[in-house]
């Protein structure tokens, strides 16, 4: 708020000030203040400070300066009645104002604002009809000699010694008139009570009840006096009353303040707590935050959201995501309204980016199991293609061969020929027969990992200690990545480290298969180039398994391969992917 | 006499191959069959003398061969199988060789392309004899792994330890070695006590615990 938009703000604390300096000191030649006036001048200085305090706080709600002027009113009518004289006929025409103030404040709490023609119409009649009414009563009553000149004309008025028709007739209209008030009052209450959201009850509430009190006090004592019902005693509890409740309101507007400010720690502590909050928690947290219980958070697919209830209020807060809510929320603290929504789009968005996140992996992790699958099939078809056809043919063929040389003699160049292309025959059929070993050993489809690492061991020009441990077969898949993973690392072994011990263990751990090759060679691999270990990597890292190569110059060299049991686990986290992006060096 | 031979393979080239190879020896091809069950009931019908079996057949196209020849020779005693494969498979062969079977051999399928090997064991088969091809014998002799107890053998005492994995008879061995049957049964005596194999010198058992002792990690 800027200096110039402070001004009232000052000019009602200093009149407010001085008025209850006055009060207080009995400054310039007033009575001593009595007990009731001390207590009195606090309750309406409550009612000052609190509506300063909102006016600050809450700039876009009338109450606070209601609150000022409700405060000030007060002061100035027990001014007036202390030291009674001038000062009481102005505290006299001050009451029904004093009266209005609140009754505005009552009907329009939070925002200060009448929304109804209804209301307007109240608010206006109690500004000017109160004011009227109670000038004319004073001045009828000092032409009839009132005692008001010397105070407490108001109470006393059937002690003046000849009242008159026109003094008791607006005595009798005032109460009427004040009864009536309270009455249409009531009735609008009522009202917009049942318009306010569930939100907005649990803040206006402790208000509304806390102003009714003063109210109900003062329909009490106006319907009291109707019925000359008139004592010193009735009086004074009156007065004790009405200044007791006068602190209710100021008080309760406080808590209101109060509870905006643990709102807007709340906010804070959201923001702390979001980054672990999930979307299922971050509703009820907001719900708590904004009072409304029936807060929702809505995904909208497509068309937007239909409002069922008519007064629940969409707010879009993120990527087709909605904040259903009360208004109440908004109207009441548009910055800290719009700072949860801030931290909810934050969590919201967090939350789906993760969920994207995720599913993306899921799907790469599940397409890169599927093209391990693919390819594994794909190669058992070629191997089974070439057994099937081209071997077989390649046999027939040498079979022919074989009939051919058997019907020439031996010692002719038919013969020769003939024993020359079976010669050939065989080399093919030995290059065939690599071939599709190096696709998918048929031993490793129907016997296992453990009958096709035995024979890579048989076949191993290096001398090869296994050791394999397996409850059950792991997927094809696996195990065509585990074989090639041995197979490789032996071939390593045997090239690099001539004359090395290796030791290949092969053991299931729980949904794992740890595949281990050592040799005593001269390490080092990482160093050489070539693309076996490398291709053995990425096998290894498609079947959702991890490759760790160990091998430092001249300490022999580990090839340690962790692999899921099925290739699926991959898409599922399984042990193996949690590791995946470990890298293992490339020979 | 001529052999009652039943060919067992899924494959039409292999069988019309083997047929004619066969039949040119002398041999009498009297049923084909691609799969186990029709072999069995070849086998069964025509009361074969020796069925040649391939290892892979439908519908698996993975070991049904060597089930298949398990079972014709539980259910067939009379019937010699021999059983080829494309490739050198140990666990096969000595899956082949359980229980001290008789009458049953293992050859790499090339060895179509060998019909001397091929015939003798056709024949070896018959006589009651086990036959294990040579090729499976050297890899494991010449394997890294291979014992290291091998090399207290002598080169003679190699040479029959070799025979008596293929599966060969004193005899036989002898015959290969152009020495008489008993200097054989000295040298096998001598080879089991160095390598502390089980004695079982006669049977065809013992090509079983030869190969059990070769390929043993």
């Amino acid at each position: 708020m800027d200096s110039r938009r402070r001004l009232p703000l000052w000019v009602g604390l200093g009149v407010a000030v001085a008025l209850a300096g006055a009060r207080l000191t009995g400054w310039p030649a007033g009575p001593a203040p009595t007990a009731a006036t001390v207590v009195g001048t606090l309750g309406n200085g409550a009612a000052v400070a609190a509506g300063l305090v909102a006016w600050v706080r809450r700039p876009d709600s009338q109450v606070g300066r209601l609150l000022l002027a409700w405060g000030v009113l007060g002061l100035v009518i027990g001014l007036g009645s202390d030291r009674g004289g001038p000062a009481d006929t102005v505290g006299y025409v001050a009451i029904p104002l004093y009266w209005a103030v609140l009754a505005h404040a009552l009907l329009t709490y939070p925002d200060g604002r009448a929304h109804t023609a209804g209301e307007r119409r109240l608010v206006w009649s109690l500004y000017t009809a109160g004011p009227v009414l109670w000038t004319a009563t004073a001045v009828a009553a000092h032409r009839a000699g009132s005692p008001c000149a010397v105070g407490r004309c108001r109470f006393d008025i059937g002690q003046l010694s000849s009242p008159g028709t026109v003094v008791t007739g607006l005595w009798l209209l005032q109460k009427a008139v004040s009864i009536g008030f309270a009455a249409w009052l009531v009735i609008l209450v009522v009202r917009r009570w049942r318009r306010l959201s569930p939100a907005q009850r649990r803040t206006a509430g402790p208000v509304v009840w806390a102003a009714g009190g003063p109210l109900a006090v003062f329909v009490l004592f106006a319907a009291l006096d109707l019925a000359e019902v008139r004592s010193p005693t009735v009086w004074l509890v009156y007065q004790w009353l009405r200044d007791a409740t006068a602190f209710w309101v100021p008080l309760a507007l406080l808590a209101g303040l109060l509870r905006t400010r643990l709102t807007r720690a709340d906010v804070a502590d959201l923001l702390v707590r979001l980054h672990t909050m999930t979307v299922d928690e971050l509703r009820p947290a907001l719900a708590r935050l904004l009072r409304d219980p029936l807060l929702e958070i809505a995904v909208v697919d497509g068309a937007a959201f239909n409002d069922g209830d008519g007064r629940r209020v969409a707010t879009p807060i993120g990527a087709g995501t909605l904040l259903l809510h009360h208004p109440s929320t908004e109207v009441e603290d548009p910055p800290l309204f719009a700072a949860a929504v801030a931290a909810a789009a934050m969590t919201l968005d967090n939350a789906r980016l993760t969920a994207q996140v995720r599913a993306q992996l899921a799907e790469v992790d599940a397409s890169r199991a599927r093209l391990v699958e693919a390819a594994e099939q794909e190669r058992r078809r070629i191997e089974r293609d070439l057994h099937d056809g081209a071997q077989q043919q390649l046999l027939g063929l040498g079979m022919s061969l074989q009939a051919a040389r058997a019907s020439v003699p031996d010692d002719t160049s038919a013969a020769t020929y003939l024993d020359e292309a079976t010669a050939q025959l065989r080399d093919a059929l030995a290059e065939l027969r690599a071939l599709s070993r190096g696709l998918r050993p048929a031993l490793l489809q129907e016997r296992g990992l453990g009958a096709a690492l035995r024979e890579v061991q048989r076949r191993a020009t290096v001398p090869v200690r296994l050791a394999v441990d397996l409850a059950v077969r792991p997927d094809p898949a696996v195990e065509t990545v585990a074989y090639f993973v041995v197979a490789e690392a032996v071939q390593n072994a045997a090239r690099y480290a001539t004359g090395a011990q290796v030791t290949v263990d092969v053991r299931q751990r729980a949904d794992t298969v740890e595949v281990t090759v050592c040799d005593d060679g001269p390490g080092g691999a990482d160093r050489r180039a070539g693309s076996g270990l490398r291709g053995l990597h990425d096998r290894v890292a498609a079947a959702g398994g991890a490759l760790t190569v160990v091998s430092p110059a001249g300490g022999g060299t580990m090839v340690a391969a962790r692999l899921p049991m099925t290739a699926r686990l991959a898409a599922t986290g399984g042990p193996g992917s949690m590791t995946a992006s470990s890298p293992g060096p490339a020979r | 006499m001529s052999l009652r031979v039943v060919l067992v393979d899924d494959s039409l080239i292999i069988r019309a191959g083997l047929t004619r190879l066969l039949e040119s020896e002398g041999l009498a091809v009297v049923a084909e069959a691609g799969d186990a069950d029709a072999a069995r009931r070849a086998v069964a019908h025509h009361a074969a003398d020796v069925a040649i079996v391939d290892i892979r057949m439908p519908p698996t196209h993975t070991d049904e061969g060597v089930v298949a020849a398990q079972r014709i020779r539980r259910d067939y005693p009379h019937t010699a199988v021999l059983v080829l494969s494309q490739y050198v498979e140990t666990d096969y062969a000595l899956e082949l060789l359980a229980g001290g079977s008789t009458h049953v051999g293992y050859l790499l399928k090339d060895r179509v392309l060998d019909r001397s090997t091929l015939l003798a064991a056709v024949w070896r088969v018959h006589a009651g004899e086990v036959v294990v091809d040579p090729v499976l014998v050297s890899a494991l002799l010449d394997a890294p792994t291979a014992p290291s107890t091998l090399d207290r053998l002598s080169e003679r005492e190699r040479e029959v330890l070799t025979l008596m994995a293929e599966g060969l008879t004193d005899r036989g061995i002898a015959a290969q070695l152009h020495v008489s049957p008993k200097t054989v049964g000295s040298h096998v005596q001598h080879i089991f006590e160095r390598l502390g194999i089980p004695d079982s010198p006669t049977d065809n058992r013992r090509v079983r615990a030869v190969l059990t002792y070769l390929q043993r990690p």
